[in-house]
């Protein structure tokens, strides 16, 4: 194991938290253990991730936990510095999320390593039925809050059943990925029992997620399943026609819904409802724009002008602080753990696991784009959250069960004898 | 030691201690990202090579919303919405945005008719109030900009000049060294004087008063009644039933009643038709069965139950000062309807008139209406001759109209602005007309019904109106135009009070006082020289 795996991270991660402490140590001389928290926290986070990859033999990519380390770390810092990771709360849920996911992700990683991954592509009924009862349980039990809905303490824990429905459609992908790939002059024409089946069984969970008013989530696992279906069968036609099928689609039905149509006004022309649903995205353009090319210094700028600013426009904090500059490297960070994730997709011995892991690689980079672009109007708002940065306890867990069983399926070879 | 910390890290300091702390953080993630990358190149990618597309995909895909982002995040003070929305809603202290100071609104001795408090609040004040409120217009969070405050936004905000990234480098200079950016001050060709005595004069009833100065076309007072307090704009002025939002010297249409007899008085010595016509106390008709027009005096005399003689044969001066219907619904049928329908072109009547036009916006008066005439439209004629019928014009129509007979025919173009050249607008008479007008209205001072309208010192030329009008009370008019004894004239007036009766009664007061006020102005200023100097005076403070 390399140590850099550990290191590199925590480089990033030192010079975020020690800005915040710099800009409140120069406002007030006194500084309460507390401050401290995040610090502790993350570093217990990195010696436990050293731990358990060292313990267990780890033999796959490094790049993804160092990539994840490293991008939770400027989570945590981000998080620390918006003010809601103030102390080291063990009851409150949010605070329980950040060590839940990490025990998770270890959980997934050591249950499912050495290729016995493979074993659940037997499973997918379970999966399926797992993400049609969180999705269900939520609608049921949740209340409405701003048109979704939402568990007591705006938890979502519809966000597992991304990973869920990942490896649910991975299962029929691989399985009839010869019959899929089917096709003419680069065309593909699988047969038509096969694309039913898989319609019937992907339609239900998904429509589950439009019942709840998770039109973000249902965009984002849509096109996950594209790529996954252009990625197993070598037709990048699935791909390019798929996500035209889908831009037309939401032409022709986001305007149907008085939701849609208000998200898209704010984003096409923010300036004439600035008073009302434009004022969050202006406000997070200003942010941006006081930010410039070199940020305003971590800590010292002021994104709270931006109402919820820690939850779906967290991006906007380090364009803020970090200005454009900063933006760039947190893309640059983000496309580091896409290359790592694909690359474990591309490595993998099995099908189904190599599905699996373009589906995760995938469902986090286009998240990450859907936000990213929400975030600086280059695209219309969709709700989504920052893998790993946004605020919001559920998603945390799921991304980092995600990144789990990446490196579950990195780790499949026995360790080579040391040497 | 905490304190001790706090202490060396007190700004300016902090600051630079953030700066190494970000590039530590922009050095350790590129040195992650590499480590990875060298990490990778040792080994095989894997057997499904084609799987690498997609990380590339994602690379151009963040690219492209880095280059969308920059458009706000580095240029977005080239979106002026957007300069806007961060003037008005960016609570940050220090950004730009918060550094342009609006440049002054001055009128034409200098006088600050609009500047900013220079507490640092942004606030607007706006010195002389209700005065000139509607010309100044004023500046609202919620409202957004209006009046001048509006249509020389470019030039007010110091924008017009900040269109590159280098003119905003140059700008954010000046900042540091002055602490502030300022806007181009913006001067006005009215007088805050005039507005102030108009504003008085009119005291709250519902009308408009609009000077001009015949010879340029400066626009000297434009006021509407009531007006508001644009210090302390309130919204439920939008509802107030007495619209004191509405600017009726440029928005208001009223049938402009006797006052337009002067016009068709042009057009008769324009077209030749004699002069001397006969009134008979009957009245006139265009066909032998339609219904009489008749003198005002027919229906008095008649109401106490007596019978009135009649004007008999009467000459142009007569008919004015009378202001006899039966006289001008006679000359205007003799002129015809196509002199009729040219002179309605010449005054500009169905047009909107432009006093604004430096900068993207325009302020400019609503078309008014005179209907254009078919060759059998007699009997529309001859009440359109009177100035009743579906004619309706502004207060600034009416004004260019004396403006042009007070300067011998030709209409100088209105304007606001001194920088905007003089230009003639239209000739809607003759020289000859103008001048043989411009008699006629002296006498109507002189010995008809505007006798009370005679200031010392100045020679007033003037005709009343009593318009009726279909929702209501008459509507009082009064138009004129003096200027000192010996030279041109040098001031046009229009003035219309609503629902106020007789012109003579309600809206000759008003025009007094602003005659009054301009009398003793100018006598003041004669001695000492006012205009451009106070500029100057106020460059070198």
């Amino acid at each position: 194991m390399f140590p850099f795996v550990v290191a590199l991270p925590l480089a990033v991660f030192l010079p975020l938290h020690l800005s915040v402490l710099a800009v409140r140590l120069a406002n007030a001389p006194s500084l309460g253990w507390p401050e401290i928290a995040p610090a502790a926290a993350f570093c217990a986070v990195l010696l436990a991730t050293w731990a358990e990859l060292k313990l267990s033999k780890y033999s796959g990519s490094p790049a993804v936990p160092c990539a994840a380390l490293a991008l939770l770390g400027v989570g945590i810092a981000v998080q620390y510095r918006i003010g809601t990771l103030k102390t080291v709360e063990l009851r409150s849920p949010s605070q329980l999320a950040l060590p839940l996911g990490v025990f998770a992700m270890f959980a997934v990683h050591l249950a499912l390593r050495r290729g016995r991954i493979n074993a659940l592509e037997r499973f997918w009924p379970v999966f399926l039925g797992a993400a049609m009862a969180v999705v269900g349980a939520v609608i049921v039990a949740g209340r409405a809050f701003r048109g979704a809905y939402y568990l007591a303490g705006g938890m979502n824990p519809a966000e597992i059943a991304k990973p869920l429905l990942v490896l649910f459609v991975a299962s029929l992908l691989s399985g009839h990925r010869k019959l899929l790939r089917r096709g003419f002059l680069g065309v593909p024409f699988p047969p038509l029992n096969i694309l039913v089946t898989l319609a019937l069984f992907w339609a239900p969970p998904l429509l589950l997620l439009v019942a709840q008013g998770d039109l973000g989530m249902f965009a984002l696992m849509n096109a996950t399943l594209l790529v996954m279906l252009s990625a197993t069968t070598g037709r990048s036609l699935y791909l390019t026609g798929g996500f035209a099928a889908m831009f037309l689609a939401a032409r022709l039905a986001i305007p149907l819904t008085s939701r849609g149509r208000a998200r898209l006004d704010a984003w096409s022309d923010p300036f004439s409802v600035a008073m009302k649903n434009g004022w969050q995205p202006l406000q997070a353009l200003v942010a941006l724009y006081s930010g410039g090319l070199w940020g305003t210094g971590f800590g010292a700028g002021s994104p709270r002008a931006v109402p919820i600013v820690e939850s779906d426009f967290a991006y906007v904090i380090v364009g803020e602080e970090l200005g454009l500059v900063g933006c760039v490297a947190l893309c640059a960070l983000y496309a580091a753990l896409v290359f790592a994730g694909m690359r474990v997709a591309s490595r993998a011995k099995n099908a189904y696991a190599s599905c699996v892991a373009t589906g995760l690689t995938a469902c986090l980079g286009i998240q990450t784009l859907l936000n990213v672009g929400g975030c600086s109007k280059a695209i219309p708002l969709t709700g989504i959250p920052l893998p790993l940065l946004s605020h919001g306890g559920s998603s945390l867990v799921a991304t980092l069960v995600m990144v789990g069983l990446l490196l579950a399926i990195s780790d499949e070879d026995p360790p080579l004898v040391a040497g | 030691m905490l304190e001790a910390v706090s202490d060396w890290l007190a700004p300016p300091r902090v600051q630079e201690v953030l700066s190494v702390l970000r590039a530590l953080f922009l050095v350790a993630v590129p040195a992650l990202v590499l480590r990875l990358v060298f990490h990778f190149a040792p080994y095989r990618i894997g057997h499904r090579t084609k799987l690498m597309l997609f990380p590339a995909l994602f690379c151009a895909a963040a690219a492209a919303i880095l280059v969308a982002q920059s458009r706000w995040q580095i240029f977005g003070h080239t979106d002026k919405r957007f300069v806007r929305f961060m003037e008005l809603h960016d609570p940050r202290p220090d950004t730009v945005a918060h550094k342009l100071v609006r440049g002054e609104i001055l009128d034409r001795g200098g006088r600050r008719l609009a500047y900013t408090d220079p507490d640092g609040s942004g606030r607007r004040v706006y010195p002389f109030g209700e005065a000139t409120a509607h010309v100044v217009g004023f500046r609202h969070p919620a409202e957004g900009l209006t009046g001048i405050e509006g249509a020389a936004d470019d030039l007010l905000s110091g924008y017009r000049a900040l269109r590159t990234a280098e003119d905003f480098r140059e700008a954010a200079r000046e900042t540091a060294a002055r602490g502030r950016h300022v806007g181009t001050n913006v001067t006005l060709t009215v007088d805050a004087r005039l507005q102030m005595r108009a504003t008085a004069a009119l005291a709250g009833r519902r009308g408009a008063a609009v000077a001009l100065d015949p010879r340029t076309g400066e626009v000297l007072l434009l006021c509407s009644s009531p007006a508001f307090d644009p210090n302390i704009f309130e919204r439920r002025l939008n509802s107030d039933p007495s619209l004191p939002l509405f600017n009726r010297a440029l928005r208001g249409l009223y049938p402009s009643g006797s006052t337009f007899k002067t016009a068709v008085a042009g057009l008769m010595v324009d077209c030749g038709v004699p002069l001397e016509l006969d009134c008979p106390a009957d009245g006139f008709r265009v066909y032998p069965k339609a219904r009489p027009i008749r003198d005002h005096e027919w229906y008095s005399y008649e109401k106490r139950g007596l019978s009135w003689p009649g004007f008999g044969r009467i000459g142009l001066d007569k008919a004015l000062a009378k202001s006899s219907n039966v006289y001008f619904a006679q000359g205007g049928v003799r002129c015809g309807t196509d002199a009729f329908n040219a002179l309605a072109e010449r005054l500009r009547a169905n047009e909107g008139v432009a006093i604004w036009t430096n900068g993207g916006r325009r302020v400019s008066s609503v078309p008014g209406t005179i209907p254009r005439l078919g060759r059998g439209e007699k009997r529309e004629l001859s009440q359109l001759s009177i100035g009743q019928g579906r004619l309706q014009l502004t207060p600034l129509h009416l004004a260019l109209l004396v403006s042009s007979i007070a300067a011998n025919g030709e209409m100088m173009a209105p304007r606001l602005s001194p920088e905007m050249p003089p230009t003639v607008l239209s000739r809607p008479f003759s020289p000859r007309a103008a001048r043989r007008v411009a008699a006629a209205m002296r006498a109507v001072v002189a010995t008809g019904t505007a006798r009370a309208v005679a200031v010392p010192g100045l020679d007033v030329g003037a005709k009343t109106g009593t318009a009726q009008n279909p929702h209501g009370d008459d509507h009082a008019w009064f138009v004129c135009f003096a200027g000192r004894e010996g030279e041109a004239p040098g001031i046009a007036v229009a003035v219309v009070v609503e629902n106020a009766g007789f012109g003579s009664a309600a809206a000759l007061p008003v025009a007094k006082a602003i005659l009054q006020e301009w009398e003793a102005d100018s006598r003041a200023d004669a001695q000492r020289p006012a205009i451009g100097t106070a500029d100057a005076q106020r460059k070198e403070r």
